[in-house]
């Protein structure tokens, strides 16, 4: 099967300091793959770099055979690359629903409607509340996001990027911040979409992580140093040595 | 489906409508207004007349300011330029013997909207206080231009030759301030549907979260060239009014002066509310009425009384209708 989402040879310096060096991924349909390592790995900026935020200085970034290495931003999202922010970036001010909304509008054509009130467009309003059950988040669509729960906020980072109809999620450590309940509330959410969409996790929480990851590499210093399964990972010797030693892994 | 739903759902903000106690206040507002041309006529008084339709031309600026401004973000520091062009345009016009009001009206809408896209365009790629330097160079730039059109009256301006021609309301004061009022009503009313709609939100989320905005595969910046446009638009149109109530047009319109009241009527009404700057437009240019009538020293008390009223009045003069408070998304209503 041919890969959803592919880098190739993806290079970031800043100065002299080598953030991503020479990173290769795969990731196939409905497949799960976790970056992990220390802090300072570089794992939030090649998130950066896939999405655009961050330009590489070298590499390549294919989407479903597309190259978008040099797509801005707006543009991969909309070839269907969605992601969530490690800290939340929701729109305080805005509804629960206006939140969700405005990544729906975004792959239903232009926004240059001027008259009707968007929360009165059923076809939109529909897509919306889908995503909020599915996030469990529809019995809240009133509210006000800033004042939900942090929990809830983490839903509804979710839900926006779910919104844009995306093939590859590029999930930017979504447990940040959970307690661990909602943590396997998160995680239980994960493995249902996990059929649907092919995701780049970044994430800390070696439980999560484990529980979910098909595939996982080990980012240390830019460098991939290890891939594979996650019983491969949990047994590598390097692994061990170069990253495992400061934090626990669940037998 | 969707009757269960909307049952068993509690309704977003957007769609719960207008806070009454708002549309109260707005049709208080209005009624007033519009018995401003009756008082006037019952007691002789044709000042009064005048005095409001200068604060209409104003409100209806500051409104249309308010779309860039309040909804998204973009701080102009120079959109009375754009109340300046349209004052001199109407005079270019006549004396290139175009003396009907809609015609002026079509040419001013359409060179504004070209004026504006490029220099838009041109500030959009900043932020901050490098877009307020550069809509100020723009307007700058623009100012001096007219300065030293010596055929134009240069830095003294000119006379307009006759007023817009409108068949048998050619020249009429009070058809010209219903006229004012209608304007601003359906603008106001307009900006009001436009902030909820799918374009609204788009705006109003680039304001608050440019970033997010692009993540979920929107580019912002046609948006929010558009809403420049548009607001520039508004106030053209209130420059048009302008150069017809005073018969008179001036380098004066575009000073940087002008952008600056316009920002203070803004954000003492109300930044980002519909009918805020309507009510900060009123509210200031009547303060400066009455305290011009008091002392001629009216700048040193007008100046620390914004000053203490902005302080003081953080969500403006309309944010202290008690409904229109609440939380952020039905205050921006």
């Amino acid at each position: 099967m041919s890969p959803l989402l592919s880098v190739r040879g993806l290079v970031k310096r800043y100065g002299g300091l080598l953030v991503t060096d020479q990173v290769d991924l795969d990731i196939g349909p409905g497949e799960i793959h976790a970056v992990i390592g220390p802090n300072g790995a570089g794992k939030t900026t090649l998130i950066h770099q896939v999405s655009g935020e961050v330009r590489s200085d070298a590499g390549q970034v294919l989407l479903d055979g597309r190259d978008v290495t040099r797509h801005p931003v707006a543009a991969r999202a909309q070839a269907g690359l969605g992601r969530s922010y490690q800290i939340t970036s929701i729109i305080g001010e805005f509804s629960v629903l206006e939140n969700v909304l405005l990544a729906v509008q975004a792959v239903h054509g232009h926004n240059f409607h001027f008259w009707r009130p968007v929360t009165a467009t059923p076809a939109l309003v529909e897509a919306a509340d889908r995503v909020l059950a599915l996030v469990g988040l529809l019995p809240v669509r009133g509210r006000t996001a800033g004042l939900l729960s942090y929990g809830q906020q983490r839903q509804l980072e979710l839900a926006m990027t779910l919104a844009t109809e995306p093939k590859v999620l590029l999930l930017d450590e979504p447990m940040a911040g959970l307690g661990p309940a909602e943590t396997q509330q998160m995680v239980q959410v994960l493995q249902g979409l996990r059929s649907r969409y092919a995701m780049l996790l970044v994430e800390h929480d070696m439980h999560a992580v484990f529980a979910l990851a098909d595939c996982l590499s080990v980012l240390v210093y830019g460098k991939v140093i290890f891939r594979g399964t996650p019983e491969e990972v949990r047994e590598s010797p390097a692994v061990r040595e170069a990253y495992l030693g400061d934090e626990e892994i669940p037998a | 489906m969707n009757a269960l739903r909307d049952a068993l759902l509690p309704a977003p903000p957007a769609a719960r409508g207008i806070p009454r106690i708002a549309v109260a206040a707005g049709g208080m507002l209005a009624a007033l207004l519009m018995a401003v041309p009756v008082y006037a006529w019952a007691t002789g008084d044709a000042y009064v007349l005048t005095m409001f339709s200068r604060i209409l031309v104003f409100a209806l600026a500051a409104v249309g300011l308010n779309i860039a401004l309040g909804y998204g973000g973009m701080v102009s520091m120079g959109h009375a330029m754009y109340i300046g062009l349209g004052a001199y345009l109407v005079v270019l016009l006549q004396e290139a013997g175009i003396v009907s009001g809609w015609l002026q009206i079509a040419a001013i809408l359409l060179v504004v909207a070209v004026v504006a896209a490029l220099a838009g365009w041109v500030a959009l790629r900043t932020q901050g206080i490098a877009f307020i330097m550069i809509t100020l160079a723009f307007a700058q730039l623009f100012f001096f231009l007219f300065v030293s059109l010596k055929a134009y009256g240069g830095d003294e301006g000119m006379t307009l030759p006759q007023p817009s021609g409108f068949g048998p309301l050619t020249g009429d004061r009070t058809a010209l301030y219903y006229a004012l009022l209608a304007c601003l009503g359906a603008t106001v009313y307009g900006v009001s549907r436009m902030v909820r709609s799918r374009f609204g939100l788009v705006l109003r989320a680039s304001r608050l979260n440019m970033r997010r905005v692009n993540a979920v595969g929107t580019a912002p910046l046609p948006y929010r060239l558009t809403a420049y446009v548009l607001s520039a638009l508004v106030c053209a149109l209130a420059g048009f009014f302008l150069v017809n109530l005073t018969g008179f047009v001036s380098p004066a319109y575009l000073a940087w002066t002008v952008s600056g009241e316009l920002i203070v009527m803004v954000v003492l009404g109300g930044v980002g509310t519909v009918v805020g700057p309507v009510v900060g437009a009123v509210g200031l240019l009547l303060l400066e009425e009455l305290l011009k009538g008091w002392t001629e020293y009216w700048m040193m008390v007008l100046g620390p009384l914004i000053v203490l009223m902005v302080l003081v009045l953080r969500r403006g003069l309309w944010g202290l209708l008690p409904a229109a408070r609440g939380d952020g998304a039905e205050a921006r209503e």
